[in-house]
């Protein structure tokens, strides 16, 4: 769906050259929801603008949607961009006009018929949860509210693509969690591609399939999330990893220090999410089981973090108990 | 009672005049409104980083707008005097004034569309490329009414400017209020009539200001 080739953006300042997107080679499947990471300032947002050519390439090609979107005329741009929508971390809504009138904005643009246009803005609202605010003003509106008529604005032109910037950066946790569950939704529902620009693990791991690691322009490190999660090669992506994944070491060396059993170390590396490793282990192999610290999360494959445990158990039942668990596929240590 | 506090106010003349300084007013005020929106648009849009950036029209637009508005009016009026006779076809009455009003307001009122134009979220307009939005699609559904309070409240300024400019426009035999309240009034020695077109003026003024400020409350919805 989305090809990118040795792609390159320099921007001429007056006294120097700065290289936002470096040699950066992409492709992305279609119905893939895509997350692209990295620090404020590695060029993801000049990225993603590339990909509609809201900025221009400086070398390499852009592919998108089946459109060599360098070789478009103006006018095949616009019709190309119609498929390509695009949402923003500061919703980017129309003050001056309401929830409906906002969503009808790029059916207007399009020159769909008016009658048309309502239909299409209605099935909209209810897609994405505005039921009865079709009146409402922006400055009416939660920010959780004004990305859904975003989203909705995006959609409404029936895009094969959606490149999201930043688009969950600006909203607490909670409404992060509820737009996130939307975007799924959609993706699921009309098969879309997503972009998704960010600077949150948090959102790679809830809905992304696949990741790209942006540090200086360049992509350092690409490819599923669960295996960028489980060994991820580079320092920029390991410190990602380490802010959802790892418990702090301070906190793991006083646990340790403290207790008067063996601690175990259990690292989870995409284990089924559901799958009960835990209370098997003890029920196979009759130990007491002390969760002293740990950071769990959950990829759209499996589960994965690392679980500190104290175990009340003999040297028989460690060496059960490390076959039992390796075995299920939790790698398992044992560290004092 | 009238005749007692203002003996030489001849309330006809007065509301003749009334008439004139407000037909004055308001055609320049529409015309204003028209030609410094499309002056503004463009100095906005040739500038640095917008839709038609284009150094060279743009530094012409504003000369041009620089230029006519550091003319003091009276003289900018006196100047425009043959092209006032070619295109009203007269150099007296009200209609004689309409063209210098309009040539030294509508460039005052284009640096407010400018400064209204540049408060207007970048973000929107770039939300507006996104969508595959044409140019005119962005002047005409985005900039315009993303700006409307601001343009409002710039025509409101404009149009009480154009007030007094009218008062001047008494050189060329415009007529109105502040052209009786000079020739009759202070000339004759009448202060009832400088005082009664003076404060006619200042209600017009009031009314102006009330309208403006509902109006741009009304188009406000941030």
């Amino acid at each position: 769906m989305i090809r990118l080739k040795q792609l390159s953006k320099i921007f001429q300042t007056s006294n120097q050259e700065v290289t936002a997107v470096d040699d950066v080679d992409l492709h992305i499947e279609a119905g893939e929801i895509f997350g692209v990471i990295g620090y404020s300032g590695a060029g993801k947002s000049t990225l993603v603008r590339l990909l509609n050519l809201l900025e221009a390439p400086t070398a390499g090609t852009v592919e998108v949607a089946g459109y060599d979107m360098q070789a478009l005329d103006n006018s095949s741009l616009r019709e190309a961009r119609q498929e390509i929508s695009m949402i923003f971390q500061h919703f980017n809504l129309l003050w001056s006009r309401t929830v409906y009138s906002n969503i009808a904005l790029p059916l207007e643009i399009a020159g769909v018929p008016k009658s048309e246009r309502k239909k299409r803005v209605e099935e909209l609202i209810q897609l994405v949860g505005l039921a009865g605010r079709e009146q409402a003003y922006p400055s009416q509106l939660s920010g959780g509210q004004k990305q859904r008529v975003g989203i909705a604005r995006a959609l409404a032109n029936r895009p094969k693509v959606l490149l999201c910037d930043e688009a969950t950066s600006a909203l607490d946790p909670k409404t992060t969690d509820s737009i996130l569950d939307l975007l799924v939704d959609i993706n699921q529902k009309l098969g879309l591609t997503i972009v998704m620009i960010t600077h949150e693990m948090h959102v790679i791991r809830k809905i992304c399939h696949r990741v790209a690691v942006m540090e200086a322009g360049r992509v350092v490190e690409e490819g599923n999330v669960l295996q960028v999660f489980q060994q991820p090669e580079q320092e920029m992506t390991k410190e990602f990893v380490k802010q959802i994944a790892a418990p702090d070491e301070e906190a793991v060396q006083q646990v340790i220090e403290s207790a008067n059993a063996p601690v175990m170390k259990l690292t989870f590396t995409g284990t089924r999410a559901g799958e009960p490793v835990v209370s098997d282990w003890i029920r196979e192999v009759q130990v007491d089981v002390n969760i002293l610290h740990g950071k769990l999360t959950h990829t759209t494959e499996g589960s994965f973090g690392t679980l500190y445990v104290a175990v009340g158990a003999n040297e028989d039942q460690l060496s059960h108990s490390l076959s039992f668990l390796n075995g299920r596929g939790v790698f398992t240590e044992v560290m004092a | 009672m009238l005749e007692t506090i203002f003996p030489n106010v001849n309330w006809e003349t007065m509301w003749e005049a009334t008439l004139e300084t407000i037909y004055m007013t308001a055609i320049a005020g529409v015309l204003t409104f028209l030609f410094g929106i499309l002056l503004g648009l463009l100095l906005f849009l040739t500038s640095k980083g917008h839709l038609w950036e284009n150094k060279g029209v743009h530094s012409i637009i504003a000369a041009y707008v620089n230029i006519t508005r550091s003319i003091p009016f009276i003289i900018l009026i006196i100047l425009l005097i043959p092209l006032t006779g070619i295109i009203v076809g007269t150099i007296l009455g009200p209609s004689a004034a309409l063209p210098a009003l309009i040539v030294g307001a509508a460039p005052f009122y284009a640096r407010l569309v400018e400064i209204g134009l540049r408060e207007v979220d970048s973000g929107v307009i770039e939300a507006a490329q996104s969508m595959g939005a044409r140019h005119r699609d962005i002047i005409l559904k985005v900039l315009l009414p993303e700006s409307m309070p601001a343009l409002l409240s710039g025509i409101t300024v404009t149009s009480i400017a154009l007030v007094s400019y009218t008062a001047m426009a008494g050189v060329i035999g415009a007529g109105g209020l502040g052209d009786l309240a000079y020739r009759d009034g202070f000339q004759r020695n009448n202060l009832d009539i400088t005082v009664t077109a003076t404060v006619i003026i200042l209600l017009i003024v009031f009314v102006l200001q009330w309208m403006g400020d509902r109006l741009t409350y009304k188009f406000d919805k941030r």
